[in-house]
């Protein structure tokens, strides 16, 4: 008789795989069918504007056969990524009442689809989620706001999201943690990118020395903060001679590999249900990057027992490694690692 | 960031009856409204083509350059390839090789840094390639 408590469901996202499906290398059905093959679920988190063709519109073949698929395969849907283009227009923004509906259209399909919660992004206001509590009740489908670096729990902007929501007090409204928000380095296999692509050695040092001052100032809680922290990098890669892409690498080391503590993810955690497991490469059984025996030793306290997709983002760069064999590594070591605390993580439907 | 290798492949360049075109995988993770295009540009062996030569052909559709920011009901699909039709002076030979320098950019339509200003994707890229039937 074992004593160990139930722990969260384990999962994946398409997400990981994104460089075989972009390359067409695999379809959707291939890499759900490989998932399951794998025992990488049974959570399957997808992106509607990624694998579905005509997303939030695919059509009712398309949506019996994922039914089929989903049947066939055991799998449990667990969050259906959405976006909100505000600015799809170039004349103007949409404006609420659009962006209602779109984002209604989306979290519809969701349901229709079976996923019993959509992951929408930093770019909707606390009024614009209020506003479609509604339609995610109705659906229901639960509404989770991705925490996602530079932004962090206690971020200004994530405060006012939990003040609503803790206000409303719906149960629809939520958050999805993303783990590339509390991070302790750069990955290591962008470092190896980088000397592969012929980054000198001085501009790899500095930034990383960069990258340990905003850690030790911590995550950036004000937009002039964050802006400054990307001149610096762009600036510094201009220096090196690499001014093309010096966005690129702003982009990368100031909204990727956030600077918060794990200990805030404490905060909201009773508004979570899903959550981004975001890793960027196992090396040797472990995750340098992202400290999950500290993440999930929160997980752990408040026991939590909803969904965790492991999410693969080293593709960005890394064109060596096979992303489910990444995928493989990072839920072993969880498993173990959520043993350690006592829990058995969830693996069969 | 994301995807700068993968925008031409080796496969990229064709020919057509009146010059080259470049198929292109869109330089994201996920597919995007045509309107997110913010540049693009191609030289083939050092010579710049202009702009109001240039014809972006997607979903069966064919647009000037200066058409493309007012498509926002037509989406780039993350597997599809969109087409940069190039008009030259000679149909295209199948076999030969071009220096193609190509730029694009993006701004993500849901990712606003500050008003009126999105993240963009930039892709820069310098190869050599062989022009396919």
């Amino acid at each position: 008789m074992s004593d160990l408590k139930t722990g969260h469901l384990q999962g994946t996202t398409l997400y990981s795989y994104t460089r075989l499906f972009h390359e067409r290398q695999a379809t959707f059905e291939e890499l759900i069918r490989e998932v399951a093959k794998r025992g990488q679920g049974p959570g399957l988190e997808v992106i509607g504007f990624q694998s579905i063709r005509n997303w939030p519109n695919p059509g009712k073949e398309f949506i019996a056969k994922f039914k089929d698929l989903i049947q066939e395969t055991q799998l449990i849907p667990t969050s259906m990524a959405v976006n909100a283009d505000l600015g799809l227009r170039r004349d103007r923004l949409l404006s609420e009442d659009e962006m209602i509906d779109y984002m209604a259209a989306q979290i519809n399909m969701a349901s229709e689809l079976g996923f019993p919660l959509a992951r929408v992004q930093v770019s909707m206001t606390p009024d614009v989620m209020e506003a479609l509590l509604p339609v995610a009740e109705k659906a229901n489908v639960k509404l989770g706001l991705e925490i996602h670096s530079h932004h962090s729990p206690r971020h200004p902007d994530m405060v006012a999201h939990r003040e609503r929501y803790e206000k409303l007090d719906s149960g629809y409204l939520g958050f999805v943690p993303d783990w590339g928000t509390t991070c302790v380095g750069m990955p290591p296999s962008l470092i190896t990118k980088y000397r592969k692509t012929g980054v000198p050695e001085e501009m790899i040092t500095e930034l990383e020395a960069i990258w340990q001052v905003h850690h030790s100032e911590g995550a950036p809680l004000d937009g002039p903060t964050q802006g400054k922290r990307m001149g610096q990098i762009a600036g510094l890669a201009g220096k090196y001679g690499f001014g093309e892409t010096a966005i690129d690498y702003a982009i990368n080391h100031c909204g990727l590999f956030g600077h918060a503590d794990p200990e805030e993810w404490r905060d909201i955690m009773h508004l979570v249900w899903h959550t981004h497991g975001k890793f960027f490469g196992m090396h040797d059984g472990v995750e340098p990057t992202t400290p999950i025996p500290d993440i999930l030793k929160v997980y752990a306290d408040v026991g939590y027992t909803g969904s965790i997709s492991s999410e693969y983002e080293g593709f960005h760069w890394n064109n060596w490694s096979n992303p489910f064999d990444q995928v493989d590594e990072h839920q072993k070591f969880i498993r173990q690692t959520m043993l350690g605390y006592g829990y058995e993580v969830r693996t069969k439907a | 960031m994301a995807s700068h290798d993968t925008v031409l492949s080796s496969q990229s360049l064709i020919a057509t009856a009146n010059g080259l075109s470049l198929a292109l995988t869109i330089p994201w993770y996920r597919s995007l409204w045509v309107s997110s295009v913010t540049t693009v540009s191609v030289s083939i062996d050092g010579q710049a083509i202009a702009q109001d030569a240039l014809r972006f052909r997607i979903n069966g559709k064919s647009f000037t350059i200066d058409e493309v920011p007012n498509q926002w009901e037509e989406l780039w699909f993350l597997q599809d390839r969109a087409y940069l039709d190039i008009p030259l002076a000679t149909p295209g030979v199948v076999g030969a090789e071009h220096e193609i320098e190509f730029h694009i950019e993006l701004r993500l339509p849901y990712m606003q840094i500050k008003p009126g200003f999105y993240l963009p994707n930039i892709v820069h890229q310098v190869v050599t390639l062989k022009v396919q039937a």
